[in-house]
């Protein structure tokens, strides 16, 4: 597959399509999840895990999987890649599984994933869908880490717990949820007026 | 009536699979996640009583002795409704009720709020005091809470002073 | 008792599904136009909230505890919400098809929504009896609605309004939602 195309689909996912801010999809997590830019970092890479296999099986099972029941293979697959990130997290990054906590099983219902599985993963070619599974892994952690930082240096002054801003007092609202909303809000707002 | 079976019979082949795969691996994690899960746990232990090198397990409570086997005192542990959740901590007594340390090891608090109660700077109001100060300032004692998250610090205070006090009257 | 009614109200304004939790997005950003939806919607999702809750309940402590079997929570309860999800469209295509053809594609959708798998999982998590998770669940799902129907409510009248062009859409959406946050937040002081 030319180079070109490849990278294309990769890019995709960056900033045209980017999951969160462009296509909407994958919301809770990403909110929840970014009050530490350790946090977005740990989040982002296994939503990517669990994305990258589920797009290589589908790709694999493509025709194969009979119509009616497309949806529901693609629960257990994903369902399946979530609970394997879930235990390998709690085995060997428990700092980071304590901190993500339910948010880590709440992957399986990420719709970025699920979306991926039925609109790409299972029309192409496993090529293709792996390079569109980093893609839109790496636009969803692109987002998430830049949300976690703005937050975490504005309402906590850390980032990545170390102290960075040691006069001022943080701003807590950012920390909360209302800090969340509003953030991510004018991150679209932006990304939209930039891609006029 | 056959493509139904047909259906079935994929939906049962992937799902077998991947129980197996999820078992497969839950073996191969579930060894160092207990460990991981015990080594916290000791090292939780050891945070709230210092000094500590035996732990004997009694009903609800745990005995701690030192290196020469004399008494050090004893590992409460503390769970508490908190303002998002449950909190749960571990609080070492000396031999006389006072409390050592209070370690916190689990809360869903707010971040940058009621998730404050884990810093070192209010856990440490709880060293060396005895449960009749273990109150907040504002309802007569000496603890400051973390400010804007009163609920989460009167919760944690609360749990630990009820416990001391319990734990009291039962081994008088 | 009394217990429980804190914990029920709490759920509702306190800790808000939406707006203190963050979960139960899509479908908020999604539907929340016309605030007759937005009622029909959150009821439905109340109606398969406390299905899936009660029956994760039941599958945790019958099955799961029993053999052991905890790290399959995820996957057993994602099918479990998957199938109770088809089940409720088939009734509604049956008994309300005005309600069904409204809903349209938010349906399957609720499957997808993480506040029902995350219900499902926080009671089992938190190790509540049957009856708290009834309560947790009624209040989270109510909770859900509530945020809807405020949230619908606003969008009728921003889509009248001169937004700027870059906010129109879901940015105001969530700016609008970050107020109503902030306004939430005082509710804190009640319990």
């Amino acid at each position: 597959m030319p180079f070109k195309r490849l990278f294309g689909e990769f890019s995709k996912g960056l900033i045209r399509e980017n999951p969160v801010l462009g296509l909407m999809l994958g919301l809770c997590s990403v909110l929840a999840v970014s009050t530490e830019a350790v946090n977005a970092v740990g989040m982002g890479a296994a939503m990517t895990f669990v994305l990258l296999g589920s797009n290589i099986l589908v790709s694999l099972l493509g025709r194969s999987i009979p119509a009616k029941i497309r949806l529901p293979v693609f629960i257990v697959v994903i369902a399946s890649f979530t609970t394997i990130a879930d235990l390998l997290m709690n085995a060997y990054a428990p700092a980071i599984h304590k901190s993500l906590g339910i948010f880590i099983p709440l992957i399986v219902v990420n719709c970025i994933i699920i979306a991926r599985a039925e609109a790409f993963a299972s029309k192409n070619t496993l090529g293709a869908s792996i390079v569109d599974a980093l893609g839109m892994g790496t636009g969803y952690t692109l987002v998430l880490f830049v949300l976690a930082s703005i937050r975490e240096v504005l309402g906590n002054g850390t980032f990545w717990g170390m102290k960075v801003t040691p006069e001022m007092d943080p701003i807590l609202v950012m920390m909360l949820p209302p800090g969340a909303f509003i953030t991510l809000g004018l991150m679209m707002a932006g990304l939209r007026s930039v891609r006029k | 009536m056959k493509e139904i079976v047909r259906l079935g019979l994929y939906l049962l082949t992937v799902c077998a699979l991947a129980g197996a795969a999820l078992s497969g691996t839950y073996s191969f994690t579930s060894r160092k996640i207990q460990a991981q899960k015990e080594k916290a746990e000791r090292q939780a232990l050891t945070a709230v009583l210092p000094g500590a090198v035996r732990f004997e397990s009694n009903n609800g409570y745990i005995r701690v002795f030192d290196g020469h086997q004399a008494p050090l005192g004893c590992i409460l542990k503390v769970s508490a409704a908190g303002y998002s959740g449950r909190i749960e901590a571990l609080v070492g007594v000396d031999t006389v009720f006072k409390v050592t340390r209070v370690q916190i090891l689990s809360q869903v608090e707010t971040p940058g709020l009621g998730a404050k109660i884990t810093s070192p700077a209010f856990l440490a109001q709880f060293d060396h005091q005895a449960s009749d100060r273990i109150r907040l300032r504002k309802d007569g004692g000496e603890i400051d809470a973390v400010t804007a998250a009163t609920i989460s610090s009167r919760a944690i205070t609360n749990a630990v002073r009820e416990k001391v006090d319990a734990f009291q009257k039962t081994v008088r | 008792m009394k217990e429980l009614v804190v914990l029920f109200l709490g759920l509702i304004f306190v800790n808000n599904f939406v707006f203190a939790r963050f979960l139960g997005l899509c479908p908020y950003m999604g539907v929340s136009r016309k605030m007759t939806d937005s009622i029909g919607m959150g009821l439905a999702v109340i109606f398969v909230l406390l299905l899936s809750a009660v029956s994760a309940w039941c599958i945790q402590t019958y099955v799961l505890l029993p053999l052991h079997l905890e790290f399959l929570q995820t996957i057993v309860f994602i099918l479990v919400i998957a199938t109770l999800v088809q089940l409720v469209e088939m009734v509604l295509m049956k008994f309300s098809p005005a309600l069904y053809r409204a809903l349209g594609i938010y349906l399957p959708l609720i499957t997808t929504n993480c506040i029902i798998l995350a219900v499902a999982l926080i009671n089992v998590r938190e190790g509540n009896g049957l009856l708290k998770t009834v309560v947790t669940t009624l209040g989270a799902g109510l909770g859900f609605m509530l945020a809807l129907v405020l949230m619908s409510s606003i969008r009728e009248r921003l889509d009248t309004t001169d937004v700027p062009e870059a906010l129109k859409g879901e940015p105001i959406a969530f700016i609008v939602a970050g107020l109503i946050a902030i306004a939430f937040m005082g509710f804190s002081g009640m319990m």
